[in-house]
């Protein structure tokens, strides 16, 4: 039985399956899903949430904001927006929406210990964010070339402290999965760090579904 | 190939994939400020903030966290989706 099999046979418990140290992390399981607001399976550590929940609130506010600011100055967002290039921002969101499938895959791989595997999907991944940060930087030669800076108008500030705060995010990610494919050439256990290794997996990710929220609501919303 | 990821994780992605594909129409197409145009976008958003639920949920695996996790992400997923929405279409 495979490891994801073995995941979706969740009603299956533990002690039936022969090698349970090879078993899904307990959360992926139906059964741990109660209703007890505290027992279930933290992704990496409840210290790392704290920050990943404070960050995207800090982006939260700043897309509230500049909706807010949008609404006062349509034809400035409008028409500054319609400057940017909509197909490197969707480009860059299939990017990343691989990137994170990667890292999924290579969370499962180490999970199994296969490094050999899960090193090659974090390689991988790394291969996408210097893509993704190849692009941004032939948008923002692009855009400056054309003379838009942050203090061209409020529009171009959004952009250029939306965009430029989660560049810096993925060059932090990338270094994080680095760090993990280093790990992984010292043939690591995944038991040995569980905690570091999930802990970049969600990092990762926060920084794609950031950049999800931020293409929809600059590149598109604000060009309409 | 098989990555060895759980089956239901890779449907998940396959449809996040399609519906930034959806939106690709819209971000390439011309823009003109008719109200089917408002009706679209908006609707993009709420896709949108869909997605960063799905990423959050089966990708980070919060779907077996604890209910006190799931629910702090779900209120951010709520309230910034609803508040952005908002102050577009109203």
């Amino acid at each position: 039985v495979t490891l994801e099999g073995r995941a979706a046979e969740s009603d299956v418990p533990d002690f039936l399956w022969p090698d349970v140290e090879h078993a899904p992390p307990p959360g992926l399981t139906r059964r741990a899903r109660t209703n007890d607001n505290w027992s279930g399976h933290v992704p990496g550590e409840v210290g790392l949430w704290i920050f990943i929940l404070g960050d995207m609130t800090l982006f939260g506010a700043i897309f509230i904001v500049m909706m807010w600011e949008n609404r006062s100055a349509r034809a400035v967002f409008h028409g500054s927006a319609l400057e940017l290039s909509r197909s490197i921002g969707v480009v860059n969101t299939l990017v990343l929406l691989l990137s994170s499938y990667l890292v999924v895959a290579a969370v499962w791989a180490h999970r199994r210990d296969d490094h050999a595997r899960s090193s090659r999907m974090v390689f991988a991944a790394i291969g996408c964010a210097l893509v993704f940060a190849a692009l941004k930087a032939v948008e923002y030669s692009y855009g400056i070339g054309g003379g838009h800076t942050p203090a061209t108008n409020l529009f171009f500030t959004f952009y250029f402290v939306l965009t430029g705060v989660h560049l810096l995010h993925v060059v932090v990610g990338t270094g994080l999965l680095a760090a993990w494919s280093v790990a992984m050439r010292r043939r690591t256990p995944w038991n040995a760090s569980r905690r570091l290794f999930e802990g970049v997996a969600v990092y990762w990710h926060m920084v794609d579904l950031l950049w999800i929220a931020i293409f929809t609501l600059v590149y598109l919303v604000c060009a309409t | 190939m098989n990555l060895g990821v759980p089956l239901r994780t890779t449907v998940i992605w396959v449809g996040l994939v399609l519906a930034t594909c959806l939106t690709w129409s819209l971000g390439t197409g011309h823009f003109a400020a008719t109200e089917s145009l408002h009706v679209t976008v908006a609707l993009a958003m709420v896709i949108a903030f869909l997605k960063v639920y799905f990423i959050g949920s089966e990708f980070m695996e919060l779907r077996g966290a604890p209910r006190a996790l799931r629910a702090a992400f779900l209120a951010w997923v709520v309230v910034v989706g609803t508040a952005t929405t908002m102050l577009y279409v109203v």
